[in-house]
């Protein structure tokens, strides 16, 4: 198990190395940097002067070296437009996107459940397709459009929610709602097919044949392992979440690191922009590590296949 | 499986507990504020009207500008709490440091905060504000004389010296600041600014300076104290100036509370709290307009003008900006190098149908300039015919009758590069057009862009396509619109050179005279329209929708003077 670990958080330093690399890379994309942060109006020696400073007369190589080395100590300079620290700007934003995040991430989680067993228990029935197709509608809906249906519905017709900012739970329903539906369908189907399978195996047949009630069976036999999928599953989703909030953050003028991060490529503040997507990255690489340790942990057969 | 079963269930209960504590986490943040409400307390005076201020017409004699308006005492009734009045927009500010920023957002609240020298009326004309005259003895010299007893909202008295430091500050490359170019465009001489005493600051200028209130129209002032004392990041976020208002919270992407001072030195405005909201969805800023949250909302779509307005409690407010939208013509690239080819493109078009079908508002340009007496130059009219034959002219043909023109032989086709959201209807407007010019036998393809991307073309070495959708704003002299167009400009997209407009506007740029600038303009707008490096295409009008409980009415140059609103009766 231990040697399953130090791998996993071996091959994630290597990812994280990609992340920096393709983080540092973007903004040479189009060319030269500097075009893409001038104003039209600067002269050829405001251009130079701004060049020097940003030290994008140097060759890249060194450029990078210089930004890996401050980005591990959270040093991604100082925003173009502001002067402010880049990484404090995306840290003040992290809280608002990771409470959208979480909140997705529970009711989703909480909701697919129910639907799955439902699904799974009623089989072929009409119980069964009216989870289905809800799940399939819901991994079907764009974010987005979804986004402008609920505040029509719930905050400009019936006006029981707030439209959009942040502030009290009232505040977060619909965000929360519209995020996590694509990921409450995807987890219902997970665990209907989970659980059917669950069901078949011989320890039910044994459980049942041993006159234990059927919700007995499914919950406390069928339900236990087929979770085990889910688990790994709604860790991975985190990170889906964490980019979906992009689009969430910008319907529901949520105030969080998505947002920030689009505005940033608008006004090409590429400090920023790099202090946000390495942050999301990396995030999204200790989820993955984090889930795989907690799948080796819960399953033996990984951590037993791994040794 | 007791195990197993005790590890998912584990597993399932620490998600569970990270999700329950996260909503208490992070920055506490202000719920929405409620919606706009009447006003719970008689409206203040109305404003003196401030007198207007234009350069010097002779040399050696005073300017025109005349005093602003004394302080106006506010009724001593019974206070009553009013209600904030919401303004919603698109983004938030980056930054409320006004040095670092050329964008409206920032300006349309710093400036409440941060007051300039001078600043342009809601007629567009400049007008007085923290000076109280400006005498100009001879054309390389500017006098400013400072009101007095005027504090900062930190409690310095604001003095010539703080006048002396922001234009330094302004300059220095610490800031990078977009007016920068715009200062030494005025040609100041940085090392001689004088101030003889706390309110007098004279400027002296290597060449003469028509656009000196022009330009002094986007410089807050600035506390030299302050600035010596807070940090980069309180500068940014906490602006201390003399204006009627200071900013009492700012949560980022999501709120700007400003409160009105008590101790504001001019006309107090009837507004005591504002809160401006970043918005980024058309569809949520809209929906927040139409369930009475907001008291003004910017950029609605024209698509949505007609259900605002059939919407009770709110309506659309319009008006003809000063942003030139435009599809340049690169004049370096065949056949676009003759004239005959531009006009023929200008009367190719269909303006009018691009305004009454897709914009529903609007009037067609003649020229870029937005100078105040109407140029005499008439816009292009819609003619495919002539514009036919002024191609035929040229030799662009279709000699082989497939219905495409060929110069030099080879079939001509074209691009238009638009932005795709930045301006209203951009990508649509580009569409439109080259459905025209396809018609003519030029077929034309118009590709969107992201911005960044289409700015990198523009920039270092043209790349553009031969037609690019681009525009300009926002000016209001007659002369910085046309500065879009000279040779030199750095951000010129057309490539286009005309000995003549460069001469007429190399006299405009030191002539002071009122008239003969007039005449001078009127002459660079038709020599523009005449060799049309670009297809002028219209003024952007800029939607406003405004809940009928607020007195709006929207300018031209995009700013929402806060101390000119009023509550409705």
């Amino acid at each position: 198990m231990v040697t399953y670990i130090i791998r996993r958080l071996l091959q994630g330093i290597v990812v994280l190395f990609g992340i920096s690399f393709v983080s540092f890379g973007a903004m040479f994309l189009a060319g030269d940097p500097t075009n893409l942060m001038i104003n039209e109006t600067w002269t050829q020696d405001q251009i130079d002067d701004f060049r020097h400073r940003m030290g994008f007369d140097r060759p890249w190589p060194v450029q990078y070296v210089d930004f890996l080395s401050n980005a591990v100590r959270g040093d991604f300079g100082t925003s173009i437009r502001t002067t402010d620290p880049a990484f404090s700007l995306v840290i003040e934003r992290m809280p608002a996107t990771l409470q959208l995040t979480f909140a997705s991430l529970l009711f989703s989680t909480l909701g697919a459940i129910p639907l799955g067993i439902i699904s799974a228990v009623k089989r072929n029935t009409l119980p069964d397709y009216l989870s289905m197709s809800f799940a399939i509608l819901g991994q079907a809906v764009p974010l987005f459009w979804l986004g402008i249906l609920m505040i029509q519905l719930f905050g400009l017709q019936l006006r029981w929610l707030p439209i959009s900012g942040r502030g009290t739970i009232k505040h977060l329903i619909m965000p929360a709602i519209a995020l996590g539906t694509f990921s409450l369908a995807a987890n219902a189907r997970l665990i209907r097919s989970s659980l059917l399978e669950a069901l078949g195996q011989a320890y039910v047949v044994t459980a049942r044949s041993k006159g234990l009630a059927e919700r007995v069976v499914v919950i406390r036999h069928a339900l236990r392992n087929a979770l085990i999928p889910v688990v790994v599953i709604v860790g991975l989703q985190l990170g889906t979440l964490l980019g979906g909030a992009i689009i969430t953050e910008t319907i529901f003028a949520w105030p969080g690191v998505g947002r920030l991060t689009v505005n940033s490529i608008y006004n090409r503040d590429f400090p920023v922009v790099q202090a946000s997507v390495t942050l999301l990255a990396s995030i999204f690489v200790v989820t993955n590590i984090g889930v795989d340790i907690i799948c080796a942990y819960l399953d033996p057969r990984i951590r037993l296949a791994v040794d | 499986m007791k195990k197993q079963l005790g590890r998912v269930t584990v597993s399932l209960l620490l998600l569970a507990m990270v999700l329950a504590l996260l909503p208490g986490c992070g920055t506490p943040a202000t719920p929405a504020p409620e919606p706009t409400v009447a006003p719970t307390e008689p409206p203040a005076p109305e404003d003196t009207p401030v007198p207007e201020a234009t350069p010097a017409p002779e040399a050696t004699a005073a300017p025109e500008p005349t005093p602003a308006p004394e302080a106006t005492p506010v009724p001593t009734e019974e206070p009553v709490e009013q209600e904030p009045l919401v303004i919603v927009i698109g983004v938030d500010p980056i930054t409320l440091n006004g040095l670092q920023s050329r964008a409206r957002t920032t300006g349309n609240i710093i400036w409440h905060v941060n007051e300039r020298l001078v600043a342009r009326g809601s007629d567009m004309k400049m007008a007085l504000l923290l000076a109280e005259s400006i005498e100009q003895p001879d054309d390389l010299t500017w006098v400013f004389n400072l009101h007095e007893g005027v504090m900062f909202s930190n409690g310095e008295e604001f003095t010539s010296a703080d006048v002396k430091f922001t234009l330094e500050q302004t300059v220095d490359p610490k800031w990078n600041s977009p007016y920068a170019g715009a200062i030494a465009d005025l040609t100041i001489d940085m090392d001689n600014i004088e101030t003889p005493d706390d309110y007098t600051v004279i400027l002296h200028t290597e060449e003469a300076a028509p656009l000196m209130l022009e330009q002094l129209d986007f410089i807050g002032m600035y506390s030299e104290k302050y600035f010596s004392e807070a940090s980069d990041a309180e500068i940014s976020q906490q602006p201390v100036g003399t204006g009627p208002y200071v900013v009492t919270e700012w949560v980022k992407d999501d709120h700007i509370t400003l409160e009105l001072r008590d101790d504001y030195w001019g006309t107090m405005p009837e507004i005591e709290t504002i809160v401006v909201r970043p918005i980024p969805d058309a569809q949520t800023r809209l929906a927040e307009l139409l369930a009475g949250n907001a008291g003004i909302v910017l950029n609605i779509s024209p698509d949505d003008t007609e259900r605002v307005d059939a919407t009770e409690g709110v309506h659309m407010a319009t008006v003809n900006g000063g942003r030139e939208i435009f599809i340049g013509i690169r004049t370096n690239i065949e056949p676009f190098t003759d004239v005959r080819v531009r006009q023929a493109l200008n009367y190719a078009t269909n303006v009018e149908a691009i305004l009454d079908n897709l914009l529903g508002v609007g009037e067609r340009m003649a020229t870029g300039s937005n100078y105040p007496v109407p140029s005499p130059v008439e816009a292009y009219t819609y003619d495919p015919q002539k514009a036919a034959d002024l191609l035929d002219e040229v030799g662009v043909v279709d000699s082989d009758g497939d219905g495409v023109r060929e110069w030099n032989g080879v079939p001509l086709s074209v691009e238009i590069a638009s932005p795709n959201g930045r301006y209203v209807k951009d990508a649509e407007i580009a569409q439109a057009v080259a459905g025209d010019l396809t018609a003519i036998g030029i077929p034309t393809e118009a590709k969107a862009y992201e911005w960044s991307v289409l700015a990198d073309m523009a920039m270092g070495e043209n790349t553009l396509p031969a037609l690019h959708l681009f525009g300009f704003g926002t000016g209001f002299s007659g002369q910085l619109e046309h500065w879009f167009m000279t040779k030199d400009f750095p951000m010129n997209t057309t490539s286009w050179d005309d000995p003549e407009f460069e001469t007429v506007y190399a006299e405009l740029k030191s002539t002071i005279d009122t008239d003969t600038r007039t005449g001078m303009i009127h002459e660079l707008d038709q020599i523009a329209h005449d060799g049309a490096p670009w297809i002028f295409i219209w003024k952007q009008v800029d939607f406003y929708g405004v809940s009928d409980g607020v007195e709006f009415t929207p300018r031209a140059d995009e700013i929402i003077p806060y101390a000119e609103l009023h509550w409705a009766e």
